[in-house]
Parts: C-alpha cells; structure tokens; sequence
C-alpha cells in the first residue's frame, strides 16, 4: 500500500542549524516525513533531538534553515502556527493542566461552544468519540492529576488529534511506558501512520525502532551521520552509529550479599486519593545486593519509594536501615542515614532548573561539609566537586555554571545519578534511573550501580524494563495491586515467570 | 537571560516608566523636563554639580547637601521596606504585611525604649523592632506553614489588626497617647536616645542609613553565600525539590516570613527614632502605601541586594525630591507623582510577565489577526 507514496513529504526541514551560544545543537540537519511512514529520529543524550522537533513544532526558531509543509515554506513563530499547519508535538515532558478534566486539556485553546461559554457535554463526548476511534480510550472527565503517565502521554496525542495534526511528533515518547502499554502504543501509531499520519518517532530503545519505523535518521551531535531504510540496520549497527563505538550490555557478575540493609515490614500506605497503595508490603535488601522490584505501573511502586524516602507518610508498618528505625516523613534524616533516592519524576523532584548544576548538585548536602563549612557555602569545592562527578556519568553541559533547563533529558538524568551516588550510600532508592538514557549511557549508568554494589550499596531498583530488571538484579520482587506476588532470587526466575506475576497469577 | 541583559531590562523599565510619568506632567500642563529637573535637584543630586571647579551651576552647596540628607534619611527604611518583600520573594512568598510589621516593630521598639530609658533605651527599640515585625510576620508564615492558609490575606488581615490597635492606642485619651499634651500622639522618643547624627546642613543626616545598609549586605550575603540562602531560593524555584532535598520547608517559611517582618520592624524603628521622633495615631491609618513601596523596590531591584540598594535610592529621591518642589510644579500634583511611577513600575513589571508569556515582540505581532497570507514569496 505504500507503493503510491505521494512525492511530497507531509513535512521537511532542510539545513536546519540551531545554536546556544557557542553551542551547536544542530548543524544543517535535514529531514522529512511522508504521509504514511514512521520516521525513527535516533541520537545519544544531547544530539539535538528535542532541538530539532522543537523547531519543526515552532517551539523554537532555527538559526538558519527552511521548513516546508506539503512543499509550501513555513514560517513558524510560535506552537499555533504549527499547528495550524498540522504539526502536533507530544514533548518528552508533558504539557497538562494538572487540575482540569481529561476532556478540558484536550480541547483547551480550541473549546467548542460559543465564544464566552465551553460546551462541556459535546467536548465530553467529542473527546470520547475521537478516543475511540483512534484506539486511545480515555475517561474524559478524570482529572490529569489522577491518571497515570500513560493516559496522560494519550491525553498529549489526542490533543494532537483534536487540532487535526497530519503530522505528529512524538519524543521518547516509550520512555515513560511499561512494555506492554509500549506494545499498545506502537500498534496505535503504526494504525494512525496506516491512515496516512506522518510520525517522527524519537527513542533510545533501537529494537522498538527498528521494529516499527519506515526509516530511521541518527544524529550525533548535531549533525545527521546516518539514514536507513526498514530492515537495513540492527540494533547493534545503529548503536554504533550512535555512539561510534560498540555497546556491550553489562551482565552483572554475582556477588555475595553481605548483612542486610532495609528491612521493610508490614508496610501499608494509600495513595494521594486515599486508595490503599501498599496491602502489607514486606522484603529485605542486603549489603552488595540489587532487588529489581518489578510490576506494571501504578501497583504500588511510586508509594513504596515514596515512603522510603520520606516523601510518602505510611498507615502503618516499619522499616529499618541497618538495623536503625527509618526516619519516616524526614527525608533529610534519612539521607543522614545512608540513603539516596533518585526520583522517578525528575523534573518536579530532582531537579531545579532555574539553578546552576553546581547548585543542583549541591542540593542535597548543600547545608553540610564538603558543601557548606559555618553555614557558609563553598563554591569552589562544590564547582570542583560538580565537574569530577558530572565527568563520571559523561555529563555533557558547556560547564558547571550552565543551567539544569539547558541541560538534555538524559543529561538532567545523569546529573542527578551523579549527585545521589557521590555520598558513597548504603541504600540506593533508584527509581527508573536509565529512564531517557541513550544505549551508551545505560552502560555507563549500569556499570556504576554494579560498582557501588560490590563496594557494599544496597540498590532497590524499581523500573518497568524487565531486561534492567533481569541484568542487573540479585533478588527479583514483584508487586501486584499493592503486595508482594513474588520475591526470588535472580536465577529462579525468568521473563515468563515475572510476566505472569505482574498480572497477579500468582507463581507463589 | 545574563545579569547585564536583566539590568538592561530593568532600566529600560525604569525609562518606560519615567516616560509615562512625562505624559502624566503633560498632562497638568506642565514641562516635563523642568519637573524631572527640579526633581532631581530637590532631592539634592545636583550636588555633584557642585564639585566641578568653580561651581559654574551656582549650587548652594548647604541647601543641596540638606536635601540630600533628607532623601537618604527616606532612603534608609525603603530599602529596609524593600527588604521585607525581596526575602520572601525569593522563596516563592508574597509579603503584603510589611506595614503591620512596621508598626509593630515601632510600637514595641519605641514603648520598650521608653519604659527603658536613657541607659539602653535605643538599644531596646531597635531589639523590640525586629521582634515585634518579626512576631508579625512570622504568625504568617507559621499560619501558612502549619495551615495551608494564603500569606497574601493573613499579611493584609494582620495589616488591620495592627492599624487599628495603634490607632486606639495613640488615638485621643489612648493608653499609649501623650498624657500632658493630650494629643493623639506617643510621648516624643527622648532626645539624648535618638538616632545619632551622622552630618548636619540645616537638615540633619541620621544613622538609619548605616542600619539599612548593614541589612542588605546581611540579606546579600545570606542568599548568596549561605546554607540558608540556597534553601530559600530552593523553596522559591521548587519546592517539590526542596521537599525532596530534606529542606525543612515549614520551619523555612516561618523563618523567611518571620525576617522579612523584622526588616518592616527595623524600619518602623528607623523611621520613628532617627527622623520623627513620635508616633502619631493618624500615620499609623493613613500609612497603607509602606507595603507597596516595599514591593516596588523589590520588584523593580529584581530581588537582590544591590537591585533593592538602587530602587529603593530612586523611590526615595522621588518622595523627598517632589517635597520640595515649588513654582514649576505644584506640591499637589508632586507628591501623587511618585505615586504614580511606583504604580506604572509595578504595573510594567506585572506587564512584563505577561509580555515574555506572550512569546515576546514575535508572539505578540504572531496573536495579531493580521497574517501573511500562507506561502507568499517575502
Ligand atoms: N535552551 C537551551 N539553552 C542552552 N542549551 C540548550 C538549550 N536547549 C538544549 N540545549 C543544548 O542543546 C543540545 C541538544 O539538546 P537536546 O535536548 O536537543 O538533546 P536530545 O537529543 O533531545 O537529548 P536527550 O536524548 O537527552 O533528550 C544539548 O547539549 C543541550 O544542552
Ligand atoms: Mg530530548
């Protein structure tokens, strides 16, 4: 069906370059979308990515370069002339309005009814209609506060939709997802590129990429270094045009587990709407011990690592660290007692972005030596300290003084992996701590944690990607509605056997 | 954005301003220019001219000097006004009690150096001073801390509570009224206890100054060098993060309310014991601009020490030049003409926000229904 291709590309940009400063974050880049295909954009952390589909949505303008629509030249000053021209954007972080319904983020801006008063009835139903055609169902009068990152991420495309978009642009948009709402996700877009959508689809995850795209495009710092057609490439091959090197998947060696860490107990928490999150949640974790807890999302994780990090209050139940009572709902206490937390949601918790990287990195133990010495901050060790840790993760920034906003997605990431491991803690809370990293990166990061396990941390690793899960986990613990379904030591356990866990049948 | 592009930006606020100011003297039919001029002398600047040799301007040397002292006599408690809103700015906190704070730093201050008397009588105002701003502030921050309730209304109710108590207390017959003049007024603050004297030209300059300027190298130091000032502009940019980093952010919001009512407090103390000598019923009511200069300064000094130091220097000159403004222009119309440019300042400001939300010059010309048709050759 693809053989009558029109000629003319729903969208082109041609020798687009963008710089910061003295930064190029693009450099006479060029690419195009026909209706129908899926265009796979692929590049490490801070190849220009985002940059370049900001400018394709008029988020930001490019120093040089064209953009054309349907072969017609286009001048996009702000997202609504995009739009207008059938260009929708699902950014790598959302855009929502927490406190309004599904429905009302979705027709925001472009509300039926008259001029002064919303329609809510036929925006409820159009938002149903349109949901349900295109294979997206949603429940347009939850609030976005309530849903989880999933919905949210098809409330963002259907507000695309809804505008009419022809062309979408989605970055990373498999980062936030569980396997099988991915799954679920590719099916959609494939149909919505069936019906002659064209899609930019940005990831770092290269078999999701070489499964679904038409074509793929790698950028390395700026500049387009290699384009393939459906099946040219593995995964393999486009890792190293990535990087421009090989990429080998850290297999952890095992390691004798030394005397235990945490201790969780009984624990039950609810969640913010007062559902009981955690049903009873008990399991340990050692010295030089990774736990991988697994589970699709919104089965208690979040709240799990919430408490532990003194964010979350629980109902009832104990924890301890190294034998000492957790200071529940004190997170600086618990830092004082050896743990480190690495959010989930980095840019609502782990990050400032208005600050520096040297105040971010800062953050945590800005009040206290080496940081801080009489009250007084340091800024010279903590500009020094900041540069040698960022080296270590391979942040990439234009230095410590650079802002945290500037800084890429999977940078942001790495910084604040740098951050968390620089106290050397016993107890390491990472929440989806590859999450937005690019191949390379997800070795170097994996390489790190297997370090600061065999110097004796204990990690409880909580992600959505059962191959991280799998390859660096000693025990595995799956929790289901809010309890532990399985807890098993690595070489008991296999993909199927925790597949068939997370859907609470239980293997016991 | 770079520190000299935001300085930029904020001058050119300040020329903005100054012209609509222009407009509004055209207005009353008068020259601009003059008024600026007169201004500027009133306020004493045309002092420099007086240092080139042989003073070609013909400036009396005296008479400008007292009118300087008089503008830095004001200067003093608005920068210490613009200091108790710029701290909890910076931590996301928006101070509109800066005038209950001001008088209950003056209230407390002036009674407990009195009561004292003259071994130690100052001392204790300027301690009372801060005590009483800082108790007034500090309620807020605590109702915001332990409650969820709003700083802007509990600053505004507290605001009231305090405008009438010391409208009762030294109105007629009040328990704090002069008993022998029976005058709705404070006994007069002890001569020998007052503010020292820094230099004398017909008007005296007092000390109050040195006290505002201690206080923002404090502030400038504290957000800039210490623990405590990361954790504040922690609070203010993110305070899911500063929750997250273990900032103790209840303790942090009561502390930060707390020393912004002290700086309201000082200057109440200032005011009271270096320039009035008395507290008068009627001021206390008739005072309900103090938080707006406060927040006028901070604003348009971007929150920073040198920032507040420098608008606060044009508020005062502004005040203190227009009282003595005379022929050209008419006291009247003067006196509402700081006014207005604080307003047009705050204004902009406000604007100013709305503008880069808007997507700047680009995004504004971009809203405009007129458009280019699609694809037409440039
Ligand atoms: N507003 C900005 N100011 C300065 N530098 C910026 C800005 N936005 C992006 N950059 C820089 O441009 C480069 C490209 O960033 P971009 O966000 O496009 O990367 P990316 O390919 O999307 O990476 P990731 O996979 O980590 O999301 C980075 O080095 C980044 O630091
Ligand atoms: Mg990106």
């Amino acid at each position: 069906m693809f053989s009558a291709l029109p000629t003319v590309p729903l969208l082109s940009l041609t020798g687009i370059t963008k710089r910061f400063g003295n930064l190029v974050a693009n450099s006479d880049v060029s690419l195009d979308v026909r209706p129908g295909e899926i265009h796979a954009l692929l590049g490490e952390n801070g190849a220009g990515k985002s940059t370049l589909m900001n400018i394709a949505a008029g988020y930001a303008r490019a120093d040089e370069g064209r953009i054309e629509v349907r072969g017609v030249p286009q001048e996009f000053r702000l997202p609504a002339d995009a739009i207008a021209a059938g260009i929708g954007m699902v950014h790598q972080h959302f855009h929502l309005v927490d406190r309004l319904t599904v429905a009302e983020n979705i027709v925001l801006n472009d509300e039926p009814g008259s001029a002064v008063l919303i329609d809510y009835k036929a925006a409820n139903g159009e938002v149903r209609d349109l949901s349900e055609r295109m294979g997206l169902p949603v429940d347009p009068k939850a609030l976005v506060a309530d849903i989880s990152v999933a919905m949210q991420q098809r409330v963002e495309i259907l507000k695309t939709l809804y505008r009419k978009a022809d062309v979408l642009l989605l970055d990373e948009p498999t980062a936030v997802l569980a396997p099988a709402e991915v799954r679920d996700l590719l099916t959609v877009i494939r149909s919505l590129a069936d019906s002659g959508v064209g899609i930019v689809l940005i990831t770092h995850k290269l078999d999701e990429a070489t499964l679904v795209a038409d074509r793929l495009s790698v950028l390395r710092s700026g500049e387009i270094v290699a384009r393939f057609d459906r099946g040219d490439a593995s995964p393999a091959e486009l890792a190293q045009e990535m990087v421009g090197r090989e990429i080998h998947t850290v297999v952890a060696r095992p390691h004798a587990v030394g005397a235990t860490v945490l201790s969780v107990t009984d624990l039950e928490v609810d969640d913010s709407r007062g559902v009981p999150a955690l049903r009873g949640v008990s399991f340990e974790v050692g010295e030089s011990e990774i736990v991988g807890i697994a589970g699709v999302d919104g089965n208690g994780q979040a709240e799990l690592v919430g408490v532990l990090a003194g964010l979350v209050t629980p109902n009832s139940g104990r924890a301890t660290v190294a034998g000492e009572p957790l200071a529940f709902e004190h997170p600086r206490s618990i830092a004082r007692q050896g743990v480190a937390h690495v959010p989930a949601d980095r840019r609502k918790y782990g990050l400032v972005a208005d600050f520096t990287l040297a105040d971010n990195f800062a953050l945590r133990g800005y009040y206290t030596a080496p940081f801080s010495k009489r009250g007084f901050l340091q800024r010279g060790v903590i500009d020094s300290l900041c540069a040698e840790n960022m080296a270590h993760y391979g942040v990439k920034a234009r230095g410590v003084d650079a802002l945290a906003k500037e800084l890429s997605g999977g940078n942001q990431q790495k910084l604040i992996l740098a951050r968390e491991m620089f106290t050397s803690p016993r107890l390491l809370l990472a929440s989806q701590p590859t999450r937005g990293l690019d191949v390379g990166s997800i070795e170097t990061v994996h390489g790190r944690l297997l370090k600061h396990r065999d110097e004796g941390c204990g990690i409880l690793l909580v992600s959505f990607e059962l191959d991280e899960i799998l390859a660096l986990s000693t025990r595995v613990v799956v929790l289901f509605e809010g309890r532990v379904v399985l807890d098993r030591p690595r070489s008991e356990v296999s993909r199927e056997i925790l597949g068939a866990a997370m859907t609470g049948a239980v293997a016991a | 954005m770079n520190r000299l592009q935001v300085a930029l930006r904020q001058v050119a606020l300040l020329v903005v301003a100054l012209v609509v100011g222009g407009l509004f003297i055209v207005l009353a039919g008068y020259n601009p220019f003059a008024v600026y001029g007169e201004l500027l002398a009133g306020a004493g600047f045309n002092l420099v001219l007086a240092i080139i040799p042989g003073n070609p301007a013909g400036i009396s040397t005296n008479i400008a000097a007292g009118n300087l002292f008089a503008t830095i006599n004001v200067w003093g408690p608005l920068i210490l006004l613009g200091l108790s809103a710029a701290l909890p700015f910076r931590a996301g906190l928006f101070n509109v009690g800066s005038q209950g704070q001001y008088w209950f730093g003056a209230i407390l201050g002036v009674q407990l150096g009195i009561t004292i008397g003259s071994n130690g009588g100052l001392l204790a105002a300027f301690l009372g001073a801060i005590v009483g701003g800082a108790v007034c502030g500090a309620i807020a921050g605590a109702l915001k801390a332990l409650r969820g309730a709003n700083e802007v209304v509990t600053t505004i109710m507290i605001n009231w509570l305090v405008v009438y108590t010391g409208h009762f207390l030294y109105g007629y017959a009040g328990p704090f009224a002069n008993p022998v003049t029976q005058q709705p007024v404070s006994v007069p603050f002890p001569e020998g206890m007052r503010l020292p004297e820094l230099l004398k030209s017909g008007i005296t300059l007092h000390a109050g100054i040195l006290v505002a300027l201690v206080a923002v190298a404090v502030f400038g130091v504290l957000m800039s060098r210490t623990g405590f000032g990361f954790s504040v502009r922690t609070l203010g940019s993110n305070r899911h993060a500063a929750h997250y980093a273990g900032m103790p952010t209840k303790r942090l919001t009561v502390l930060v309310m707390g020393i912004g009512g002290a700086f309201a407090g000082l200057a109440g103390f200032v005011e009271i014991t270096g320039t009035t000598g008395q507290i008068t019923g009627s001021n206390i009511v008739g005072s309900s601009s103090f938080a707006f200069a406060g927040i006028a300064v901070a604003l348009l000094g971007r929150n920073s020490a040198v920032g507040v130091l420098l608008a606060a220097l044009l508020f005062a000159a502004l005040q203190s030049g227009s009282r003595f403004l005379s022929g050209s222009f008419p006291p009247e119309l003067a006196s509402s003409l700081s006014g207005v440019l604080q307003a047009v300042i705050v204004f902009l400001i406000g604007a100013n926000s709305l503008f880069s939300y808007l997507g700047g010059l680009n995004g504004i010309a971009a809203r405009l229904p007129i458009r280019k048709t699609q694809g037409a050759v440039e």
